[in-house]
C-alpha cells in the first residue's frame, strides 16, 4: 500500500502526544475523559476534538478520509478568518497537524481550529439553565439574537447548511454563535431559514413550558409528536405566528407534507421568515396547558437530579384495543415468554403484549428487553428507559444506555457519560457516577472512574476504594484485582486473602 | 445496489475472520516493532475495532451503526472472538461496554525530517493473541456463511448495506480442497440484502522471502500465476464502485473495477488494506 488515510485513532494519538506534531499550535492541550482519551464527536466527514490552545477552549476538526479537506470545497467555504460576530473565529490552517498512518508513515493534515468565547455554553445547556423563573431577559434576548443572526446571514450571502442546537454556541451576553461554519454542506439557504425557526421556536416553547424542555428539545431530532402538538396548541390559540413556526420546524424536521395542515404547508419566504422570528422574540411567554395535555406529561422537578417517573410518550394500545390480540403471522419475532410478558417485534420495532398475545404496548421501542421481577429495559429514539409492567415509564427514556438487573432489583444507567446505579423505582442509589460499571455479581458491582476500578455492593455503597489498576467481578467470593503490577485475591471487604 | 446509507435503523455487519493457526506465530515487524505475526494482526484488529467505535461517536454518545463479529480459526475450532450471545455479532455500543483489559503501548515516531519523537497510545484488547494447530479455513468460511446469512434473513436488515466478510490469513487452508473452499466463499458471496450481496475480503500476509504485494487488483493479469493466488483472487468478490476512491488512494493511477483481495501483504499494510476493507462505515449520513 503505498497511501493512507488519517483515522481517529491516529488525529488521537497526535492531540496526545503534540510534540512535533503542530506546526503552529505549540501550546495545544486536549481535553480528555477521565479515561484520559482525547473528547471528540465525528460526522462521517469530520471529527471534532475538544481542545484547549493557550487557555482558550477550542474545537478542532480534522477531515476523515483523505487529505483533501472536509470535502468538495464549497463557494462559500474559503480559507482563512470570517469575521462576523454570529460565527465562531475559526482558523484554517493547512498541513497543521501531523498524524501516523497504521504503517507508521506520517500523514500532514488541515486543520480548522475554532475558539470558543469565554463563559458561553452549548445552546441546549443554555436554554435548559435559563427556564428557572429568572431567565426570561437571557431567552428574550437569545431570541431577539436568533432573528439578528438570520438577517446578518442573509444579508451577508452566508449560508450554513449545518445549523443545529448541538452545534449552536450562545455567549456570555445571550448571543447566538454557530460553531461548524466550514462543515456546511448545503447550498440552500432554506436550511438557515428552516433551523433558525426551529430553534427559536424550542427555545419560545421551552421559556413557556418549562417543564417540556427535554421532549421539546430531544424529541423533535427523531420526529416525534412535540411539533405536532406545538401546533396544535397554536391553532387552539388562534395563534397564526405560532403555528407558522411550528409548521415551518416541521418541515426541517421532515415531516410528511400530509401531517401539516394545508394552510402552512408552503415555507416562508426570506422576508417572512425575518417576520416570524422577530414577532417570536416579542411574544410574551404564556402556559401551554394544552401542549401539556397532549404530551401527556405532568409537571417535573426540572431541577431534580431524579425526575419523577412519566408515562410513556406513546400511549399503551391495551384499554382501547381491549382483548384484541395480536397476529403473529404479522410479527417479525415473538421472544419467548418471562415474566409472564412476550417482546414481539413489528417491522424493526419492539413492543410487548401478555402470554395470550394481548398488546401492552405498541411496537415503538427500538430494542427491548425481557421483562424481570416487573420491570424492562428499553430503548427509545430519545434515548433508553425503563418501564412496569402497564407499560409506563418508571425510569424516562432519557439514558444513554441502561441495564436491568432484576436479580438485583438494580439499575444501571448512563446519563451523560456517567454510569449510576439505581433501584426499581428510578431512585439513585450511587453518590458519584462512575465511567464503567459491570454487571452485578454476588451482590457486587466492579466500577471504574478516571481508569481505576473498585467495588460497590447493589445498593450503590462503596465496598473498596477505587483503588486497583485493575479488577475482575466476584467469583465465589473472590475478586482478582492488580495494583502497581501485583495481583492478588480479595475478599468482598477488599481484604487480601490471597 | 450499494448505495444505502448506514443507519441505527439500517446497521451494517463485519465479520472478520482472523487465522490463529501455528503459522501465525512467525515473527514480523509492526510500527518498527518486532512481534509474532499473531500479536500484530490482534493489535491491528484491536486498532480496527476501536476505529469503528470511533466512526460512531456523535453529539448524543456512541451510536449502533455496526453489528460486528469477530471468529478465530486455528486447530480443530472456529471461535467468536468477541463475547456475544445468540447470533454472535455485538453491537458498537456493546463493543464500548464490554469490560476488556488496556494496554499501553509506547512507539517511536519518525518525523519527516527524520527526527524521531516518543508516542504513548492506550489500546483497548478486545482480540488476544494465539497462534497453534491447522488452518480450518474453510470452517470458518462455513461458519461466516451461516453468521451471514442469519444477519442477511432478519427483517430490520433487508434494506442495510450488506455486510462485509474480512478473511485475514497468513496460509492455506488445512481442511478442505479449493473446489470446497470456492465454494465457501460463493455461499458467502450469495448471501445479499436489498442494497446487494455480501462481500468477501481475502487478505493473505506475507511470509519471509516472499514476492511482490499484491492488493486490490484491477483485473486476473495481475494476479502472480501462483495457484494459492489465483485462487484467493477466485474467492473474493469483485469490489462495486463505491470502493474505488478507498482503492485509488491506496493504489493511485490504479484501474477500476478492483477486486477484494490482498497476496503478499506486508503486515505493515494490513491495517490500510482493512481501512478499505470497511470504508463503508464512513457511509453514515
Amino acid at each position: 500500500m503505498t497511501a493512507e488515510r488519517p483515522t481517529i485513532s491516529s488525529l488521537a494519538e497526535s492531540l496526545l502526544n503534540p510534540q512535533g506534531r503542530f506546526r503552529t499550535l505549540a501550546g495545544i492541550c486536549a481535553v480528555t475523559d477521565a479515561c484520559g482519551m482525547p473528547r471528540f464527536t465525528v460526522t462521517s466527514l469530520t471529527a471534532d476534538f475538544e481542545t484547549e490552545v493557550d487557555g482558550t477552549k477550542c474545537l478542532l476538526r480534522a477531515a476523515l478520509g483523505g487529505c483533501a479537506p472536509f470535502g468538495t470545497p464549497q463557494p462559500y467555504l474559503h480559507p482563512g478568518k470570517r469575521q462576523t460576530a454570529f460565527i465562531a473565529p475559526y482558523e484554517y490552517l493547512r498541513e497543521e497537524l501531523l498524524a501516523f498512518g497504521g504503517t507508521g508513515r506520517a500523514l500532514r493534515t488541515d486543520v480548522v481550529l475554532e475558539r470558543l468565547p469565554v463563559g458561553g455554553m452549548r445552546l441546549t445547556d443554555f436554554v435548559r439553565t435559563r427556564l428557572d423563573g429568572h431567565g426570561g431577559g437571557a431567552l428574550r434576548r437569545l431570541l431577539a439574537g436568533f432573528a439578528e443572526m438570520y438577517r446578518t446571514f442573509d444579508a451577508s450571502g452566508i449560508v450554513h447548511g449545518h445549523l443545529k442546537p448541538s452545534g449552536m454556541f450562545v455567549t456570555e451576553k445571550a448571543r447566538p454563535m454557530t460553531l461548524g461554519y466550514l462543515h456546511g454542506h448545503s447550498r440552500s439557504g432554506q436550511n438557515d431559514r428552516t433551523a433558525l425557526t426551529a430553534m427559536a421556536l424550542l427555545t419560545y416553547a421551552s421559556a413557556c413550558a418549562p417543564n417540556l424542555f427535554h421532549i421539546l428539545w430531544h424529541g423533535t431530532a427523531a420526529g416525534a409528536a412535540p411539533l405536532t402538538a406545538l401546533l396544535t396548541q397554536a391553532e387552539f390559540d388562534r395563534n397564526d405566528l405560532l403555528a407558522r413556526a411550528a409548521a415551518t420546524a416541521m418541515h426541517a424536521g421532515g415531516y410528511a407534507p400530509k401531517a401539516i395542515p394545508p394552510a402552512y404547508r408552503r415555507l416562508p419566504d426570506p422576508l417572512e421568515t425575518e417576520a416570524l422570528l422577530d414577532a417570536l422574540s416579542l411574544m410574551p411567554f404564556r402556559p401551554m396547558p394544552l401542549l401539556e395535555e397532549l404530551l401527556a406529561i405532568r409537571t417535573p422537578d426540572v431541577q431534580s437530579d431524579t425526575p419523577r417517573p412519566l408515562p410513556p410518550r406513546r400511549t399503551p394500545v391495551a384499554a382501547e384495543n381491549g382483548p384484541e390480540r395480536l397476529d403473529a403471522a404479522a410479527c417479525d419475532c415473538l421472544a419467548q415468554a418471562a415474566d409472564t410478558m412476550i417482546r414481539y417485534c413489528k417491522e424493526g420495532m419492539w413492543g410487548f403484549a401478555d402470554t395470550e398475545l394481548h398488546p401492552l404496548t405498541e411496537p415503538i421501542f427500538l430494542s427491548a428487553g425481557d421483562f424481570c421481577e416487573g420491570r424492562a429495559a428499553v430503548e427509545t429514539p430519545e434515548g433508553c428507559g425503563l418501564i412496569d409492567r402497564s407499560g409506563a415509564y418508571v425510569m424516562e427514556p432519557r439514558f444513554e444506555a441502561l441495564e436491568w438487573y432484576g436479580e438485583w432489583n438494580a439499575v444501571a444507567a448512563c446519563l451523560d457519560g456517567e454510569w449510576n446505579l439505581y433501584d426499581r423505582c428510578g431512585q439513585r442509589l450511587t453518590a458519584c457516577g462512575y465511567d464503567w460499571m459491570a454487571a452485578p455479581e454476588e451482590g457486587t458491582v466492579l466500577v471504574r472512574r478516571g481508569g481505576r476500578f473498585g467495588f460497590i455492593d447493589t445498593a450503590g455503597h462503596p465496598l473498596t476504594t477505587l483503588r486497583y489498576d485493575e479488577a475482575f467481578s466476584f467469583r465465589d467470593g473472590r475478586a482478582l484485582v492488580r495494583t502497581d503490577g501485583d495481583c492478588y485475591v480479595i475478599d468482598r471487604n477488599g481484604k487480601r486473602i490471597g | 445496489m450499494y448505495t444505502a446509507k448506514i443507519t441505527r435503523e439500517h446497521r451494517t455487519a463485519f465479520v472478520i475472520l482472523c487465522d490463529r493457526s501455528g503459522s501465525m506465530a512467525e515473527e514480523t515487524t509492526l510500527a518498527g516493532q518486532t512481534m509474532r505475526k499473531a500479536d500484530a494482526v490482534a493489535c491491528i484488529i484491536n486498532l480496527l475495532l476501536g476505529e469503528l467505535i470511533n466512526r460512531s461517536r456523535r453529539d448524543d454518545g456512541i451510536r449502533d451503526y455496526f453489528d460486528i463479529a469477530v471468529l478465530g480459526y486455528g486447530g480443530e475450532a472456529v471461535r467468536p472472538l468477541l463475547p456475544a450471545e445468540g447470533d454472535r455479532f455485538v453491537r458498537t455500543e456493546e463493543l464500548v461496554r464490554m469490560p476488556v483489559a488496556t494496554q499501553a503501548r509506547h512507539l517511536l515516531r519518525t518525523l519527516p525530517g527524520g527526527g524521531r519523537i516518543p508516542a504513548a497510545i492506550v489500546q483497548r484488547q478486545w482480540i488476544l493473541p494465539e497462534a497453534s494447530g491447522s488452518t480450518p479455513m474453510c470452517r470458518a468460511l462455513d461458519e461466516a456463511a451461516a453468521l451471514t446469512g442469519s444477519w442477511c434473513a432478519a427483517p430490520r436488515n433487508r434494506a442495510s448495506f450488506p455486510p462485509i466478510v474480512l478473511n485475514i490469513t497468513d496460509g492455506e487452508a488445512s481442511d478442505a480442497e479449493p473446489q470446497r473452499l470456492l465454494e465457501a466463499a460463493e455461499r458467502i458471496k450469495s448471501l445479499a440484502t436489498g442494497d446487494g450481496n455480501a462481500l468477501l475480503f481475502n487478505i493473505h500476509l506475507a511470509g519471509a522471502g516472499c514476492g511482490a504485494p499484491l492488493c486490490f487488483p484491477g483485473g486476473t493479469d495481475e494476479v502472480p500465476d501462483l495457484r494459492y493466488a489465483r485462487l484467493l483472487y477466485d474467492m473474493s468478490s469483485p469490489l462495486p464502485a463505491c470502493y474505488d476512491e478507498a482503492v485509488l488512494a491506496a493504489r493511485p493511477g490504479a484501474c477500476p473495477p478492483f477486486r477484494a483481495v490482498g497476496y503478499n501483504c506486508p503486515v505493515d499494510g494490513l491495517l490500510a488494506m482493512l481501512a478499505v476493507g470497511t470504508a463503508s462505515s464512513s457511509f453514515v449520513p
